[in-house]
């Protein structure tokens, strides 16, 4: 048995037992509202009303209806919608279609325009610009007066449009794009860690770690344990994307800018750099304890270098992503899961700090393992009261 | 064979294991005793590693042992543990798994000792839904599952019912004749007499006593006599005997220890001289006696 097969079978008991619990289906499933409700919902439903709803059923009664069923046709087709016209010989039986429901509205006489229940701006509108076709050349005969004299003043030449300075759209979007992969960052690397924690002091609590590290050593179970979390939060944020990315195929107004795509890219990178090495530390942080009681004691060093990641990149990259105290919170690895990404966002980190950087997160994410790993061990087998970190570190020696 | 070879361990000023050593023969069941702690915990941890020891070395077959020895290991600690929200079957294929069985394998071989603990219709069950009594069953198959050539049982019959205790004891015996070489440690003496041939006494982190059973008897340097005589209290003349050491005496019987080298028909000849003796038992110590001789009680 190998080392990675060890890992490989821990992670996927992570997996299979997870899977089917409560927690993980109703988490996954409010992510899901949560992203449909508030990310996509608004313009989801905007599209629909667009998109949709621009064909119509109307009904026209009175003289020369064929007519006035082309012209409306005509008109619906240069206003983007679709007009399905049918003429009636008499208005009863217009009306009697439009209590049905197998017309929308009856336009009589060119006069006046029926609905039944609903009424449809959209169908004024159209009726209305479409009578007025139809009537302007007796109209102008009245005054003396051919359509091609009016052409020019009814067709104005089309404006030229100049902007002085280029929108921010770009720029809102890398701002949205950075701030909630702050958030996200945040959120999620403080959930997935509680993770690793719970089922560390479950393991713990219920003494199934010495059957289990009968067989297989300390860093392997802890390592799997992580892989197999982290496993899941990718299948998670996956589910999460694939939703964002069906949202702007649905409304394809909404593109992604490339900023923004790349400040994704990054965000997933190092949420996972993020998740192994704040992972590993939750895992020892639970190896310490015995109780799930205890965790807020042992968290709490991780809760405050996480939230110092959350306050300096707030601080410094939200307002000068380019400055010398973005680019250090973004270095450090303690906070660079989280400012790093926020800085790719804004566009303004150079391609060697971010490989930089994440060098020394691969570095500081080997360091934990050594350290964590032996501290976890010298820790994973005293039941009872917390262990003090030093004293684990000397028992397992 | 799996043999412990002079393991010490201290934590601090405690002295849990000094010059420990210990062997178990394949096809063995050797009984592990001692005062509570006298160390056996510690003793079977450092066959799985779980004991990091300041010297002395524990090897199989004549070999240290390593991670990949242990795969051919089991272990049922003290402290019971297996996923309470883990369902039952699929707990024994992931041990059997980490022990490097192949799927297959590791799931027919669950199966198999479902069925072989009467509980068979309870493998999709999660742990936790089961009485205290079946866990211990799914337990003591998640030590067993992968077939292993080591067998370690630390007070396995605590906890248990009657019927659970022969289950248990016919298990043990069918290990040992399956090849696999068994210790367990127990406080109840009386089962170790009847599961084992072989045993160890520790105390105070070493092993003070070990070997056949029946050769231990006889090598003891005490023998134990017990005997009565009728209508005369023992008290009248028993004392007046020198070097005897009275165990125990109550109105006209009396259980005595005496070297292994003392005549006894000194003291057959006094009893019959101050009346008529009813019984004179002349043995070597019991299993308990054994016992207390060994942790100096």
């Amino acid at each position: 048995m190998t080392v990675l097969e060890n890992i490989r079978l821990v992670a996927l008991r992570e997996v299979q037992v997870r899977i089917r619990s409560k927690a993980f289906l109703i988490s996954t499933g409010i992510i899901m509202l949560v992203m449909v409700a508030g990310f996509g919902g608004a313009g989801l439903a905007e599209e629909y009303v667009g998109e949709f709803e621009t064909a119509y059923d109307v009904g026209v009664v009175g003289q020369e209806a064929g007519a006035t069923a082309d012209a409306l046709r005509e008109t619906a087709d240069r206003f983007g919608m679709e007009f399905n016209v049918v003429t009636y010989d008499s208005l009863g039986d217009a009306e009697s279609r439009l209590a049905d429901g197998g017309i929308d509205a009856v336009l009589v006489d060119r006069t006046e325009l029926l609905f039944h229940g609903d009424t449809y701006d959209d169908v004024a509108v159209v009726s209305t610009e479409a009578v007025r076709q139809l009537e302007l050349p007796a109209r102008l005969d009245e005054l003396g007066l051919s359509v091609e004299d009016l052409q020019p003043i009814l067709q104005p030449s089309p404006l030229e449009t100049t902007t002085l300075e280029p929108g921010d759209d770009v720029e809102t979007a890398s701002v949205v794009v950075a701030f909630g992969a702050m958030v996200l960052l945040f959120v999620a690397i403080v959930t997935y860690g509680q993770w690793v924690l719970n089922g560390v002091v479950e393991e713990k609590s219920s003494r199934v770690v010495e059957v289990l590290l009968s067989t297989i050593r300390p860093y392997q179970l802890l390592a799997g344990k992580v892989a197999g979390i982290l496993a899941l939060a990718l299948g998670q944020l996956t589910i999460l994307l694939a939703l964002g990315l069906f949202m702007s195929v649905v409304s394809p107004d909404r593109e992604i800018p490339a900023v923004a795509a790349w400040g994704v890219a990054a965000a997933a990178i190092w949420f996972v750099l993020g998740l192994i090495f704040y992972g590993f530390a939750y895992g020892v942080a639970g190896a310490l304890i015995s109780r799930q009681e205890e965790a807020n004691h042992v968290t709490l060093p991780l809760m405050i270098m996480l939230g110092a990641g959350y306050f300096l990149t707030n601080i410094f990259v939200l307002n000068e992503p380019g400055g010398a105290g973005a680019m250090v919170t973004s270095l450090i690895p303690f906070t660079a899961p989280i400012a790093m990404p926020v800085r790719v966002a804004f566009g303004e980190a150079a391609p060697w700090e971010f490989l930089l950087a994440v060098g020394i997160m691969l570095v500081t994410i080997l360091g934990a393992i050594v350290v964590g790993g032996r501290i976890y061990a010298g820790a994973i087998l005293r039941i009872g009261p917390r262990v003090a970190l030093r004293e684990a570190w000397r028992f397992s020696r | 064979m799996l043999a412990l070879q002079a393991l010490h361990k201290r934590y601090g000023h405690i002295v849990a294991l000094d010059d420990c050593s210990l062997e178990v023969p394949e096809g063995r069941v050797v009984g592990f005793l001692g005062p509570n702690g006298s160390g056996k915990t510690t003793a079977m941890r450092c066959i799985f590693g779980l004991v990091y020891l300041d010297s002395g070395e524990v090897t199989w077959r004549g070999e240290s042992v390593t991670p990949a020895h242990r795969l051919h290991f089991g272990y049922m600690p003290e402290q019971r543990g297996l996923y309470p929200k883990m369902r039952v079957h699929e707990q024994l294929v992931y041990f059997a798994r980490l022990h490097g069985v192949d799927r297959r394998k590791a799931e027919a071989a669950s199966s198999l000792w479902l069925e072989r603990l009467g509980l068979e219709d309870r493998a999709r069950s999660n742990l936790e839904d089961l009485s205290h009594g079946n866990q211990q069953r799914v337990q003591l198959a998640a030590a067993l599952v992968h077939e292993p050539g080591l067998i370690v049982l630390d007070e396995p019959f605590s906890g248990l019912d009657p019927v659970a205790v022969q289950v248990l004891a016919e298990v043990i015996r069918e290990e040992a004749r399956r090849g696999a070489a068994v210790v367990f440690s127990s406080h109840q003496l009386d089962l170790v007499e009847d599961i084992c041939e072989d045993l160890a006494i520790i105390h105070q982190g070493q092993v003070v006593m070990s070997g056949h059973l029946e050769s231990l008897r006889q090598q003891s340097p005490v023998r134990i006599v017990e005997l009565a005589t009728s209508d005369v209290p023992i008290e009248s003349w028993l004392p007046r005997i020198e070097g005897l050491d009275i165990l125990e005496s109550s109105g006209d019987a009396a259980t005595l220890r005496i070297p292994a080298g003392v005549r006894v028909d000194v003291i057959l000849a006094a009893a019959m001289e101050a009346g008529h003796v009813r019984y004179f038992r002349y043995e070597p110590p019991d299993l308990t006696r054994l016992f207390l001789e060994a942790v100096g009680q």
